[in-house]
């Protein structure tokens, strides 16, 4: 468990800085950084419930607004209990090539995870 | 115009983005023709000439930004679930998918998304046209 929140903590870490040193975002990093969390971790989710839903055809979200507030409530956490306080600037991480290939390796499953779970649910609807 | 392509583009709301570029480049142009020597505050020829502090136009720039950027999320979001459940088709999840992650480089980028979400909802509205071909459901009888 702690280890998965360290490796969450530098995903988090790794967005910042690229928002910092790369897109030169000065204003509002820790807000963006969290949208862009959020995105990922909910296509994380909705990957494994559309999973779940084409086993077991159990549905629990039909409706989009369901799945917008859901969103917005993953976001407020992930903003106020873990970006915003800011913990991942004292851990002590480093940018390491091995480091930014984790990263960009789990981007790309995440992606590559809902398409094929969506393409399964395109073809069952 | 189909309902979902029309929720899908207006939670791209990116026009508050667009504000604030407009603002950042108000303040550019009024420093660099010598109009505004005190760089904390713009002055508008407006309705008595009043005097705005700059903190205060970059905090409300900063408000529009920061929904602008909410709302690409909430969108991409949207995006997401529209293709999982077969609404829009694999062309249009890619197009807007790709001007999604476009909005979240930077100011420029959002301009861009914004431009893009925007000119697809006028289209859309007004020719009473999908951008895309939209997906048939098949029904079973």
């Amino acid at each position: 468990m702690i280890k998965a929140m360290r490796l969450y903590n530098y995903l988090i870490y790794r967005i910042y800085y690229f928002y910092i040193d790369i897109i030169k975002e000065n204003d509002l990093p820790f807000f963006i950084t969290s949208i862009v969390i959020t995105i990922l971790v909910f296509f994380n989710i909705f990957s494994i419930y559309g999973f779940i839903v084409n086993l077991y055809k159990i549905y629990l979200i039909n409706e989009i607004f369901y799945l917008i507030s859901i969103w917005i409530l993953i976001f407020i956490f992930n903003y106020i209990i873990i970006v915003k306080p800011g913990y991942f600037l004292e851990m002590n991480f480093n940018k390491t090539k091995k480091g930014t290939l984790g990263v960009l390796l789990y981007i790309l499953l995440s992606i590559v995870l809902f398409i094929i779970v969506a393409e399964i649910n395109r073809s069952n609807t | 115009m189909n309902e979902c392509s029309l929720q899908n583009t207006l939670w791209h709301f990116i026009i508050g983005a667009e504000l604030h570029v407009s603002i950042t480049e108000w303040n550019s142009v009024t420093r660099g023709k010598g109009l505004n020597p005190d760089p904390k505050f713009i002055t508008f020829k407006i309705a008595g000439n009043p005097t705005v502090l700059t903190t205060t136009w970059k905090s409300i720039g900063n408000v529009f930004k920061g929904a602008g950027y909410l709302g690409n999320g909430v969108g991409f979001t949207v995006t997401g679930y529209q293709y999982y459940t077969g609404q829009i088709s694999s062309t249009e999840a890619f197009v807007d998918s790709m001007f999604g992650v476009v909005g979240f480089m930077g100011p420029v980028g959002l301009g861009i998304s914004a431009t893009y979400f925007v000119g697809k909802l006028g289209y859309e509205y007004f020719s009473g046209e999908t951008l895309f071909v939209k997906p048939q459901l098949v029904v079973d009888d």
